[in-house]
């Protein structure tokens, strides 16, 4: 059972804001972590695959 | 105490709109993670070939993620018994912070999530070894074996030893000899460790029905295993120089650790204390099993990658 938020303190709505500031904040940057973390992975996989290819050619 | 809080004890659902990104990182048991983090990474250093610095860091993060993820479902399914601890009652769901469903879908979120990731980033083998960890500690160790056994300590140990063999796999792709005499060494340590610990917090265990060695057996019968894991334990870390696999600066290290371990071991099983506060032996060989597990994880890592 949610309290209703128009029964909350000034104090608790003030608390409410920031607690929610905060976690949108940390999502964000986590968000944004992912994405340079899925970017640099690829990249590495990539090169990898490329620098592997023309030894792959070359066997016999 | 505000009205959430109020309502939480009282027993509804509690509201959780006041949890900021602090009560999720605290579901994650950072201070665990920290020697889980430590360990693997070792077994990285230590394993035969290469990582690019950028898959290493994501083999690393995954295992760190994935040991956050087992320690936020082991909280969700034990929020009963950590409300009854005053070691435990501050913890997010008990302190009324964050509600049950919260924590069990961020656990699998993350669980799920640092599995498919390692699986794709490095290999699925390694990714196989991370899922056997999360299950073997929330499945086999929180849900069946702690609340049953006093034998929860001694097998729930596979599930923080079960990382090394995740990093050791997310390098070479398999799990030789090498890896589970790593596994073992934590295996074996972790007996002493959270016995030495269960020692001094007898009557927190006791009052959340845990039946942990001390509260069923008795403190003179733990401390008598304490000493016989202590001597299982010290052959198993030498073992990698007698087996030719590491050199002798670690099995030097591996042998005087050990010997002070033993030394602090036959320490706590001669102690007759039985309350906390005269329990000096035992809270010297808790805090000094941590030293020693890190300094033997170090001294492998000095002695592979540093020597010629």
């Amino acid at each position: 059972m949610m309290i209703d938020p128009a029964r909350w303190t000034d104090a608790e709505r003030t608390a409410f804001y920031a607690r929610r500031q905060s976690r949108n904040r940390a999502l964000g940057i986590l968000l944004f972590a992912l994405v340079a973390l899925f970017f640099g992975i690829t990249v590495v996989r990539m090169t990898d695959q490329i620098k592997g290819a023309p030894a792959a050619a070359a066997a016999p | 105490m505000n009205q959430m809080a109020t309502d939480a004890t009282q027993g509804g659902a509690p509201p959780t709109l006041f949890a900021d990104w602090r009560d999720y990182f605290a579901l994650l048991k950072p201070r665990v993670m920290t020697l889980v983090i430590f360990t693997a990474a070792c077994a990285m250093a230590v394993a035969p070939g290469s990582l690019h610095p950028m898959l290493a860091f994501t083999g690393i993060l995954c295992i760190a993620v994935a040991a956050g993820a087992a320690g936020a479902l082991n909280q969700w399914y034990e929020a009963d018994i950590d409300a009854l601890m005053k070691r435990t009652a501050q913890r997010p769901l008990p302190a009324g912070k964050l509600a049950a469903g919260e924590a069990l879908a961020f656990g699998v979120i993350l669980g799920i999530g640092s599995v498919v990731m390692i699986g794709l980033a490095l290999n699925w083998v390694a990714a196989f070894w991370l899922a056997v960890s999360i299950l073997f500690y929330v499945v086999v160790y929180t849900a069946w074996l702690k609340r049953r056994t006093p034998q929860n300590i001694v097998i729930g140990g596979a599930a923080g030893a079960f990382p090394v063999i995740c990093g050791w796999a997310a390098v070479t792709g398999d799990t030789p000899l090498f890896a589970w005499i790593l596994f073992g060494i934590i295996f074996l340590w972790t007996p002493p460790h959270f016995w030495a610990l269960a020692l001094f917090m007898e009557a927190d265990y006791a009052k959340a029905g845990v039946p942990m060695l001390p509260v069923t057996h008795g403190m003179p019968e733990t401390r008598r295993q304490i000493l016989l894991y202590s001597l299982l334990l010290v052959p198993i870390t030498i073992a990698p120089t007698l087996l030719g696999l590491a050199d002798w600066a670690y099995g030097g290290t591996a042998i005087t650790l050990g010997a002070i371990f033993l030394w602090m071991a036959v320490k706590v099983w001669r102690s007759t204390a039985t309350v906390p506060a005269g329990m000096v032996a035992e809270k010297q060989l808790f805090k000094f099993s941590l030293l020693y597990l890190a300094c033997l994880f170090g001294a492998l890592v000095a002695d592979r990658l540093l020597l010629p």
